[in-house]
């Protein structure tokens, strides 16, 4: 039984560490322009499609691909940006909610037009479907590499946002548009970077997405994106360790609540995940670390 | 010359005519203040300054030395003014509470790309308010607010402005600490930096200011010496307390 809650938690580490790469780009984006982008879980099935292309064309390394995967999405959320949101920047919240979800819309189809709306096999090197045995717990090489990935990502930008002038841009921006202006900060070039970066670490999470899965098609956004939104809002909408730690939570509690309850009641996990939501909202309606006072909401 | 012309300047904030037509200047070392009623416009004048807000109609002129050549920065990005030289401390303090002190401090010299002279601004902002430097480490949100105060007017001071914007620095600080905030400004100034004020404590601000002007509903209605100002029967009557 120990080693059977062992590999459950091994398994929520695994799905928490793919929603985080997803709800870090949600709460950046939420946080610097106030935005709840719908279109943001798209850029997991934008992922995922790139690095199939990418790794039925050639010969490339994974590492590479990561990279790759990591500026298409980065691209693509940039495209956006320029593209539908900033027209509609200092237009009324629900205007920018309701262009995300045009775009999502407009994704999805242009997914299904493209590449048919068929559910495609992932290919994934035989390496990567190695099976290690750690004790009671097994695991392949490719969820290694997620949580490895993950990990290693999630530091990169806890050291860009905390310690870099870069960073500094983006935190003032996030909490003031208008000072931060005053302090000489071009503001579009700093929400440019939120999205590029909350874009390539979803285009990176779809890498990961079709490689747990096995299988892609055009519509397979959705439910990181929700999961993402969910996450982020557990953690406090705007604050990325927020979004870390929603993330994991509700990764470890998915996975336990259909691992530790009877069969029957495994079709119950997004209500599980959904009724935690109220719950935790009910309780701390900012979320585990979302800011005290929410001045623009 | 003067350092700031602003020539008939016509704002619309959303629906509202806040400005209507309003002309100022503020030549090289002075200290001018800006005085009038709550939605006068005192601080549309300054976010037209400092390029947060567009005129309509009219111009914004800015010469950061004498001996430089006028540029109009009517249409300039506020970011794009900031480098120019004119920093504008905003009304109600608004520090970046998610930041630490030095690093607020260190986002007012944002720009500039001159790290030792940087360093040595970071000491001169210490020296005006030493508590700075004792609360380096602690996020901006935890200070009292005179104490965001002195940060604020730090971070304007760190982008090397000419013309420093304030508004209304006095705003819910007890006496004392105005006293020593507005004593701080005229060492700011007497070291070289010229000060555009706005200010509801009128006689404070009248006895710091060379200049002044009285805004009312969108318009500039008086303008002379702090001295005139002080002893104008009107200006006594609205702003003094006089009966």
């Amino acid at each position: 039984m120990d080693g059977y809650i062992a590999q459950q938690l091994v398994n929520g580490l695994i799905l928490g560490s793919m929603y985080a790469l997803v709800a870090i780009g949600f709460t950046m984006i939420y946080g610097i322009i106030r935005l709840i982008n719908f279109a943001h879980g798209d850029i997991v099935m934008i992922g995922a499609f790139m690095t199939l292309g990418l790794v039925i064309s050639g010969k490339i390394s994974f590492p590479v691909i990561i990279i790759l995967v990591f500026i298409g999405g980065a691209l693509m959320g940039i495209l956006i940006e320029r593209a539908a949101f900033r027209p509609m920047r200092g237009a009324p919240q629900v205007t920018g909610f309701i262009t995300s979800l045009a775009i999502s819309i407009l994704l999805q189809n242009l997914g299904i037009l493209l590449l048919t709306a068929q559910p495609r096999n992932f290919f994934c090197p035989d390496y990567l479907q190695t099976i290690y045995h750690l004790g009671p717990v097994s695991l392949r090489a490719i969820d290694l590499g997620i949580v490895v990935t993950a990990v290693v990502l999630m530091i990169f930008l806890v050291l860009l946002v905390r310690f870099t002038r870069l960073g500094m841009a983006m935190r003032a921006t996030a909490e003031n548009l208008n000072v931060a202006r005053l302090m000489g900060i071009n503001i579009n070039h700093t929400i440019m970077l939120a999205f590029a970066i909350g874009s390539g670490l979803a285009g990176v999470a779809g890498m990961m997405w079709g490689g747990k899965y096995g299988q892609i098609d055009p519509l397979l956004g959705f439910v990181p994106g929700l999961k993402a939104f969910v996450a982020a809002v557990i953690g406090g909408v705007g604050s990325i360790p927020g979004a870390m730690l929603g993330s994991y939570l509700l990764g470890f509690g998915e996975v336990l609540f259909v691992g530790l309850l009877p069969p029957i009641y495994s079709s119950y996990r997004d209500a599980f995940v959904f009724t935690t939501l109220i719950l935790i909202l009910l309780v701390l309606p900012n979320g585990l670390l979302g800011r005290k006072t929410e001045l623009k909401a | 010359m003067d350092m700031l012309e602003i020539r008939d300047s016509h704002v619309y904030i959303g629906q509202t005519y806040v400005l209507k037509g309003v002309s100022l200047e503020v030549r090289h070392g002075e200290i001018v203040a800006l005085i009038g009623a709550n939605g006068a416009g005192k601080t549309t004048t300054l976010s037209t300054i400092s390029g947060l807000t567009r005129s309509r109609r009219g111009k914004v002129l800015f010469r950061p030395d004498p001996d430089t050549t006028q540029r109009d920065i009517t249409k300039a990005p506020a970011e794009g003014i900031v480098k120019m030289g004119i920093s504008h401390c905003p009304e109600g303090r608004q520090v970046f509470s998610d930041l630490n002190v030095w690093e607020n401090l260190l986002i007012g010299a944002y720009l500039r790309k001159d790290k030792q002279a940087i360093q040595s601004d970071l000491q001169w902002v210490c020296e005006l308010f030493p508590i700075l430097r004792d609360r380096r480490r602690q996020s901006a949100g935890n200070l009292s607010g005179g104490e965001q105060m002195m940060l604020a007017i730090g971070r304007a001071l760190m982008s090397r402005p000419r013309l420093l914007l304030l508004d209304e620095p006095s705003l819910g600080l007890a006496p004392l600490l105005v006293e020593i905030i507005f004593e701080m400004l005229e060492q700011i100034n007497a070291q070289g930096t010229t000060i555009l004020l706005v200010e509801q404590n009128a006689l404070m601000a009248f006895e710091l200011a060379q200049r002044a002007y009285v805004m009312e509903t969108g318009r500039i209605t008086l303008s002379g010496t702090g001295k005139e100002l002080a002893e104008n029967e009107a200006v006594r009557k609205a702003y003094l307390g006089a009966t």
